[in-house]
């Protein structure tokens, strides 16, 4: 039942990521902190990135035994990579998460976006993807970036059209920086549908029924089926320039 | 080696070569039951004395008889990869008979509509999954002939529409860029190579471990996964 070739190919099957240096962005909860989980637990040092939930960040962080380093990626990109390649020694993996979470934002009523929100959610959706990718690129040697968009951004959506704008520019990016970056970068994305701790958290119980209900799988994602996602895509060096939606069969796109 | 599927059945169809092979591999790695079918006895045989106790059954996926003889022996599934196909000729539109069309129609979709149809029963039993292996020019068309691109087109829209209706079977696609695994001449891995980002053709090994993942991942459904190098990247 043994084959001893497949044995030298993996030389440590139980930790693909051992000795490669991870930063999360975004990664005090939710889908951040399930990747950064994911790739602590597949062998990689990991570092999580944070604005303002600190006491968030350095308990997912001290969790793994990882790391929990401030900064705006929407400003503080250089400044932040370079922290992180500093104290790790290294960077081989980098997850664009973070995200301009605004309840406000998520409206179907053209009059209720205001110019400052357009500005908040672009500026550390799609700017911090953009300045934190670019920081990364200078420092890896080979490497791998994933980027994180939603079925928005492929679809559109009634009232979310600022979500679907900066998501959309995501997909955009992910194969613009993996034509620049190749052969030693694969820059992948992420198309997330309806995760258990995403935004489905602000829905009303009856409002998440009817959501579960038009999904095939009937159900919302989980954060383990994220991080097994991300792991995939951090460990294959011939998947680059793709969108891989994980959304349990509700857009089919 | 870890044991995550173990308990599961898994039907790989073309699973004695190439990436079919490989799937093969990795599925019986992960711990499934992995039955194999295939045109030749012989490739078969080979498949299972390289990688271990594996069940084969010559069946050619385009005869319906085939087929029922298949199904007789694959008792319980978990796990369907509809892998059978390929090129069979190439020749520009004007150069492709109607003929050929229908045998690459056969071969490339239908095969897989076919063992689709047999192994629902059990599927359903099992609230198991599919990966149907498409290719890259399905997603974009390449200068491989318009019947194959078309086939493989149909083939990534069918796993699409399947997403929905057999759920809660789940139903995913993936969709391979160059993966050398015959005998190619070395202009031709040069020209395939060109085509991708990674400057490079894929390994069977690489392709095996994005169905893996399809398999593994219960939200997963509806995806088309690109293994490509990066050559194509739209949807």
């Amino acid at each position: 039942m043994k084959n001893p070739k497949s044995e030298i190919r993996n030389p440590h099957p139980e930790a693909p990521l051992s000795g490669k240096v991870a930063l999360v962005t975004g990664g005090s909860r939710g889908i951040g902190a399930a990747i950064a989980r994911a790739f602590a637990a597949a062998g990689a040092r990991v570092a999580i990135n944070y604005r303002r939930s600190k006491a968030e960040a350095v308990a997912v962080a001290r969790s793994f035994g990882g790391l929990a380093v401030k900064g705006d990626v929407g400003r503080h990109a250089d400044k932040l990579i370079k922290e992180v390649a500093a104290k790790l020694g290294r960077l081989d993996l980098l997850v664009n998460n973070a995200g301009h979470s605004e309840r406000e934002a998520w409206t179907g009523d053209l009059d209720a976006v205001t110019e400052d929100m357009w500005d908040r959610v672009l500026d550390t959706d799609l700017r911090g993807t953009f300045l934190c990718s670019r920081a990364a690129a200078r420092v890896m040697d080979r490497g791998k970036i994933i980027n994180v968009t939603s079925i928005p951004a492929l679809t559109g959506e009634r009232e979310g059209i600022v979500y679907s704008v900066a998501k959309a520019g995501v997909l955009g990016m992910t194969k613009s920086l993996a034509m620049l970056l190749a052969p030693k970068i694969q820059v992948n994305c992420m198309a997330f549908g309806s995760i258990e701790t995403g935004w489905v958290q602000w829905l009303p119980a009856p409002m998440k029924k009817s959501y579960e209900s038009a999904i095939p799988v009937g159900r919302f994602g989980k954060p383990e089926e994220v991080g097994q996602l991300a792991l995939f895509l951090a460990t294959n060096d011939w998947v680059t320039g793709q969108t891989y939606v994980l959304d349990g069969g509700e857009a089919r796109v | 080696m870890d044991n995550t599927l173990a308990g599961k059945t898994a039907l790989v169809t073309g699973g004695s070569r190439g990436i079919g092979k490989a799937i093969t591999r990795a599925l019986f790695h992960a711990g499934a039951r992995v039955i194999i079918c295939g045109r030749e006895a012989k490739s078969l045989i080979a498949a299972a004395k390289e990688i271990g106790e594996i069940l084969c059954v010559p069946a050619d996926v385009r005869r319906e008889k085939d087929v029922r003889k298949l199904f007789k022996v694959v008792d319980r599934l978990d796990i369907l990869v509809n892998n059978a196909g390929g090129m069979e000729h190439y020749g520009k539109f004007d150069e492709t008979s109607l003929d050929a069309w229908r045998s690459t129609f056969e071969f490339n979709l239908l095969g897989a509509v076919s063992v689709t149809r047999a192994a629902l029963p059990l599927l359903r039993k099992s609230r198991g999954c599919i990966v149907n292996i498409a290719s890259d020019v399905g997603r974009r068309p390449f200068d491989m002939g318009p019947d194959y691109c078309a086939a493989k087109a149909a083939l990534i829209s069918l796993s699409r529409y399947l997403a929905a209706e057999l759920a809660p079977i789940r139903v995913n696609a993936v969709c391979p860029g160059p993966v050398v695994t015959g005998n190619w001449g070395a202009a031709s891995i040069r020209k395939a190579a060109e085509r991708t980002l990674a400057k490079r053709t894929g390994t069977p090994e690489e392709v095996a471990s994005a169905v893996l993942l399809a398999v593994k991942n219960g939200y997963l459904n509806g995806a088309v996964l690109g293994v490509d190098g990066g050559a194509v990247r739209t949807p």
